[in-house]
């Protein structure tokens, strides 16, 4: 071997490397040699070796202070190696020198350690008997994390692989509900009654689906925390013991498998294309008999691909499990036996650093999480609803335009909506209109046919409002049916007018999210919400549905009271019961019907909230008697 | 020595003399130290950085407060109680550090 002085520089061949045909020109630190045939291999690694690390650590320390500052970095090394934990241990003064075991007894690594020290504080420490081995397993290197460094990565490693896809996919199942109610929400106003069936069977599915993918990631996770505690159990209490830490996956249910062929050249080979500095190795626990290796870049991958390929060796394309974050992927199989075992520990070392420098473990958001993110969504997307005191929100309360009596029945009814009014004391105290096209719509009087929508009429006389159309299917009605309405209509006008303004802005509030409210609805909510602008469609999901779909509450539980209430009430409405009219199907509002029963002996007017809850609790119960029969 | 160094079980590279591993058995001890001060240098520029990027800005900033006036109890009380442990990021950036050196001399000894 000479020096670069004395010889001109030039490209040898390394007879000794096992391909002959390979070039390499090695240089060192300091001095620049050129190796010639016949030199001595050893000798040109090892210089070619330091050279490397010293380039590698040079590179990486330039880089830290490009992007942390040297200043900054200076001082937080000097924290870090003079202080904090690390100052526990002082070898001069033998304190802390218990703590770590073998100190006394291994020559080699006292002979290490006590210089370092010196130098580099406890990290040092920390450094030298990680790199020399001396102590590995004493409690002291315990101490300081190497069974969490176990435990850990291989967490990392199946959160990484497995519990971001698992994760994803409950995010989506739970985002997919909340988007369709969105949909339902934004096409409330102009749907049919089957249109929201649909809908609410879409709503349903997709809660199942949701639900379903929460609850097997929460037994995939209990598996994984089982396996975590297996592996760590091998690893920290065995890897002395063992000849080698066995790298066949655990199979959690069919019992232990451990993967036993060896692949020969092959697999060496293979080794030179998985193995260097500039790929990512990742243990996956979970793919059974398989081995996960991961690549920075794709060029890399189609590489080690190209390679297993041209010996017959398995490799599965996981790209698409790990997504765009983790780059491309791969996974070989049963006969990298041999290599699986070597790698282990470069991949259960690297994957705690990869994962946490390339991603970062998103917390699972809670249902009240996804909840409040989908309230935002919504308020971002439609900002006319967001609550506001001040400037009632559109939708927030809406009147309804009284429709004219002498309009010709037709199957199909039009009811025109004007825009919300701008406070409560616009909210018109004549009447309640809301109530008034619920009645016309429900008997099919006033109606106008569709092709009177937004008519040049209407428009004009409302100026700016908005015109909004809601159709309804339903059968002609009779005259006797009409006459029933009118009866109603009469009785209505009469209530108005002992009416208040804020009274009206409560009962029509309390009407109209009677029918536009969730499946889970309920009269607790709509009295809050009576006391407050805030509510009704902005703190539900405003799905329009209709009052027969409505179900009780399972576990609602009735008084002996609800039944005497129950009672009177079906008394008190056979006076104005229609014909075929089936009031259980709530096409009375609970307010209505509570001012019904005000007129009668043992109702007390002037509890009308309490008197809406006690006609709605025995609804309720009649509704779960006849639970079924229909 | 090329392929012995990854034909190892994971005790070896584990347990095992880095210098040994890769063949760097002639070194004196004297470079072999220099070599060791070199890697506790990047094992620490490594915990550092990971403190960093862990601490939310506002709390790094608390904490580059603490380490400039010296209050190194306080300092480490306010790691704690963000989740990081010292002696624990140490040691997984020792073990990652000579995964990566040891994987280097492989590279080496089997040039593509």
């Amino acid at each position: 071997m000479r020096t670069e002085q004395e010889k001109p520089k030039k490209k040898v061949v390394q007879e000794n490397f096992s391909d002959p045909k390979q070039e390499v020109e090695l240089n060192t630190t300091g001095e620049k040699r050129i190796l010639e045939p016949g030199d001595n291999l050893e000798t040109a690694i090892s210089v070619g070796l330091v050279d490397k690390w010293n380039k590698f650590a040079e590179e990486e320390n330039l880089r830290a202070e490009a992007r942390y500052g040297k200043s900054w970095l200076g001082k937080a090394r000097r924290w870090l190696e003079s202080s904090g934990t690390f100052k526990k241990i002082d070898l001069e003064k033998g304190e802390g020198i218990e703590s770590i075991g073998q100190y006394q007894e291994n020559a080699k690594w006292k002979k290490f350690v006590k210089p370092i020290v010196k130098i580099a504080g406890g990290v040092g420490m920390t450094a030298t008997m990680v790199m020399t081995g001396a102590g590995m397993f004493t409690p002291a290197l315990f101490g300081l994390g190497l069974r969490e460094t176990y435990s850990g990565a291989i967490e990392l490693a199946q959160k990484g692989i497995w519990g971001g896809k698992w994760a994803s996919m409950e995010v989506d199942a739970q985002q997919n509900v909340a988007k369709l109610y969105r949909e339902a929400a934004d096409k409330r106003v102009g749907m049919d009654l089957e249109t929201f069936n649909d809908t609410l069977d879409a709503i349903t599915a997709s809660e199942d689906q949701a639900v379903a993918r929460e609850t097997l990631n929460t037994t995939s996770e209990g598996k994984q925390k089982l396996f975590r505690s297996y592996a760590s159990s091998i690893l920290s209490v065995g890897t002395g013991i063992l000849t080698g830490v066995p790298m066949g996956v655990r199979d959690l249910d069919g019992g232990a498998t451990w993967v036993t062929r060896f692949g020969g050249k092959p697999a060496e080979q293979m080794i030179k294309v998985l193995s260097d500095e500039s790929h990512r190795t990742m243990w996956n626990p979970l793919l059974k008999d398989h081995f996960n290796f991961l690549y920075n870049a794709g060029g890399e991958a189609a590489k080690a691909g190209a390679f297993a390929a041209e010996h017959g060796m398995k490799l599965t394309q996981i790209t698409e499990q790990l997504g765009n974050a983790w780059g491309v992927a791969h996974t070989t199989g049963g006969e990298m036996g041999a290599l699986v075992n070597t790698l282990w520990g470069a991949g259960a070392a690297l994957v705690g650093r990869t994962i946490m420098e390339a991603w970062k473990p998103k917390k699972r958001p809670t249902s009240h999480e996804l909840t409040l993110q989908q309230e935002k969504e919504q308020s971002e997307v439609t900002p006319n609803i967001i609550p506001d005191k001040q400037n009632p929100p559109e939708g927030a309360l809406v009147a309804i335009r009284p429709i004219n009596p002498k309009q010709p029945i037709d199957k199909e009814n039009t009811i025109s909506v004007s825009k919300p009014l701008e406070t409560p004391q616009d909210v018109p105290s004549k009447k309640s209109p809301f109530m008034q096209h619920y009645i016309d719509k429900e008997y099919g009087i006033n109606q106008k046919p569709p092709a009177e929508k937004a008519t040049d009429k209407e428009q004009t006389s409302d100026d700016e409002d908005e015109e909004l159309v809601i159709r309804t299917t339903l059968p002609p009605r009779n005259q006797e049916d009409i006459e029933d309405a009118n009866r109603w209509e009469k009785h209505f006008k009469e209530d108005q007018q002992t009416l208040s303004p804020e009274k009206e802005v409560s009962r029509t509030k309390s009407l109209d999210t009677s029918i536009l409210g969730t499946r889970e609805f309920n009269q607790d909510k709509i009295d809050a919400q009576n006391n407050s602008w805030e509510g009704t469609e902005v703190e539900q999901p405003a799905v329009v549905e209709p009052a027969e779909v409505m179900q009780p509450k399972e576990t609602e539980l009735f008084m002996p009271e609800d039944e005497e209430n129950l009672r009177m009430i079906k008394t008190a409405l056979k006076a104005f019961q229609p014909k075929n009219f089936d009031w259980t199907l709530g096409s009375l509002t609970n307010d209505r019907v509570a001012s019904i029963m005000e007129e009668t002996a043992g109702w007390d007017k002037s509890k009308h909230s309490n008197n809406t809850i006690a006609v709605s609790r025995a609804f309720r119960l009649d509704q779960s008697k006849n639970r079924g029969k229909k | 020595m090329a392929n012995s160094s990854f034909n190892i079980d994971p005790t070896a590279l584990i347990e095992g003399d880095i210098f040994e591993m890769v063949g760097l058995t002639n070194l004196t001890d004297q470079q072999k130290q220099d070599l060791l001060v070199k890697f506790s240098g990047m094992i620490s520029n490594r915990v550092v950085m990971r403190i960093a990027d862990a601490l939310e800005p506002s709390v790094k900033q608390q904490w580059d407060d603490l380490i400039a006036t010296d209050k190194n109890q306080e300092a480490e009380a306010l790691l704690v109680a963000n989740g990081l442990k010292i002696n624990e990021l140490a040691a997984q950036e020792a073990l990652a550090l000579k995964a990566q050196l040891v994987s280097m001399s492989h590279t080496l000894t089997n040039p593509q």
